[in-house]
């Protein structure tokens, strides 16, 4: 185990504890002002498992809206509808053992739904985070997200600059490979915006300097970068190449095999696999928000204008004629 | 058992304690801001879950979190618009207990 697989588990353990703990306290509480500070404990150490988990800006949001928001709104509530000597016997709850017995049921239910019980081992997660095969010929190819583990689907996005390759190369082939090269090449024509219409081209220079400009960056698309990697074939059937420091693009890969007597031509299922490489999901959330979740993300304003309006004709005062 | 090596069935397992905690608050209380609580630990629970999804497993992409910014909205909305109705509870009845709010019976 490396380090870094180390610091993930602590961490994960860490703010698990830390959320389920919380999460007890909300429910077992006799003062409802520890349940609304344990429910802190629970919503920051959640938006922690956002971190771990890659999302960065879910981790913001939950920060911000849950904990700057709603647990201010819920907090204010309190003070207004308790008497501070009250606080010990507010929070009451109905003895119920009835209903503990009812969820602790319902979690026996999930976690037996959730895992594998009465025989451990694969289960059906595990086909749906594994990569898929690409092959040709005699080869397979797969790729994974940067832990090695998880899948990348083809034309996927990964939220990190690194990709692991996997190629299975058959045991009659690997007669005297010295390496595996995999050459990733982004794809100008899947990059979300050519540089073009990124740099505008600014009024107050002569049209000299624009045509300049703009065949500058013409050159730039024009030639895609490509990036090589090389690793050492390994003693199982499949070899794995981490791809690493991609820049934020699409990318499109091929493989070479090189051994002692010459090297292969560039081999690849059809269709060349590719991936695309964003930084952070920040990006991708705002224009999935501006494209596919357009009609959504509207009616959602139009529920918080009438929340809004709702809440306020709600809360005013009474006036009597 | 390592997270890094299961990472899915650990969020599972945390998401559906967290979701039973909420489900039992939402239960046991009479105080209506109790049982506001109990529904954002549920909604938190969903949240994990539709994160989860969408990084350990093969086709995830944005789609899940994006649903996540979606559930955030609306447990704003929902928190905004269930607090001004406890104040005017409170106003009423003096309690915020939801055995007591129960006029709309007679």
């Amino acid at each position: 185990m490396t380090s870094s697989e180390m610091v993930v588990n602590l961490l994960f353990y860490v703010f698990a504890v830390a959320a389920v703990a919380g999460a007890l306290g909300v429910a077992a509480s006799r003062n409802i002002v520890r349940s609304a500070f344990a429910l802190l404990a629970v919503l920051f150490s959640a938006a922690a498992l956002y971190a771990l988990m890659k999302a960065d800006f879910i981790a913001a949001a939950q920060v911000l809206i849950y904990v700057g928001g709603i647990l201010v709104l819920i907090i204010f509530a309190v003070m207004l509808t308790h008497r501070i000597t009250d606080v010990n016997v507010s929070n009451e709850s109905t003895p119920g053992p009835a209903a503990f017995c009812a969820v602790l049921c319902l979690l026996f239910a999930l976690v037996v739904i959730i895992l594998p019980l009465p025989q451990p081992g694969p289960n059906k997660w595990d086909a749906g985070r594994a990569p898929e095969t690409m092959r040709e010929g005699p080869y397979a190819f797969v790729q994974y997200q940067a832990d090695g583990k998880t899948g990348l689907a083809n034309g996927g996005s990964t939220f990190e600059n690194e990709v692991v390759v996997g190629v299975t190369i058959p045991e009659d082939r690997r007669a005297g490979l010295l390496r595996i090269v995999v050459r990733a090449v982004e794809n100008p024509g899947k990059v979300k915006e050519s540089l073009e219409t990124k740099k505008a081209p600014d009024a107050t220079l002569s049209p000299e300097k624009v045509r300049l400009a703009q065949e500058e960056a013409r050159k730039t698309v024009a030639e895609p970068k490509s990036l090589e990697f090389a690793a050492t074939p390994e003693k199982t059937e499949t070899t794995h190449v981490r791809l690493k420091g991609l820049r934020e693009a699409a990318y499109d890969w091929k493989v070479k095999l090189v051994g002692a007597e010459g090297e292969s031509p560039w081999i690849g299922p059809k269709g060349d696999p590719n991936f695309v490489v964003h930084k952070g999901v920040t990006e991708p959330i705002a224009l999935a928000l501006a494209d596919p979740y357009l009609l959504a993300f509207e009616a959602v304003s139009m529920l918080l204008l009438a929340a809004l309006v709702g809440a306020a004709f709600l809360a005013r005062k009474e006036v009597k004629e | 058992m390592k997270f890094t090596d299961h990472p899915l069935e650990h969020m599972l397992v945390l998401s559906a304690i967290l979701f039973c905690a909420g489900v039992y608050t939402i239960l046991t209380r009479k105080n209506a801001v109790s049982i506001l609580m109990g529904v954002e630990l549920v909604l938190n629970a969903a949240n994990i879950n539709f994160v989860a999804f969408s990084q350990y497993t093969r086709i995830g992409g944005i789609h899940g979190n994006v649903f996540v910014i979606f559930v955030l909205l609306l447990a704003a909305a929902e928190a905004a618009v269930a607090l001004a109705i406890i104040i005017g509870i409170y106003q009423n009845f003096g309690r915020v207990d939801v055995d007591q709010a129960d006029q709309m019976k007679d």
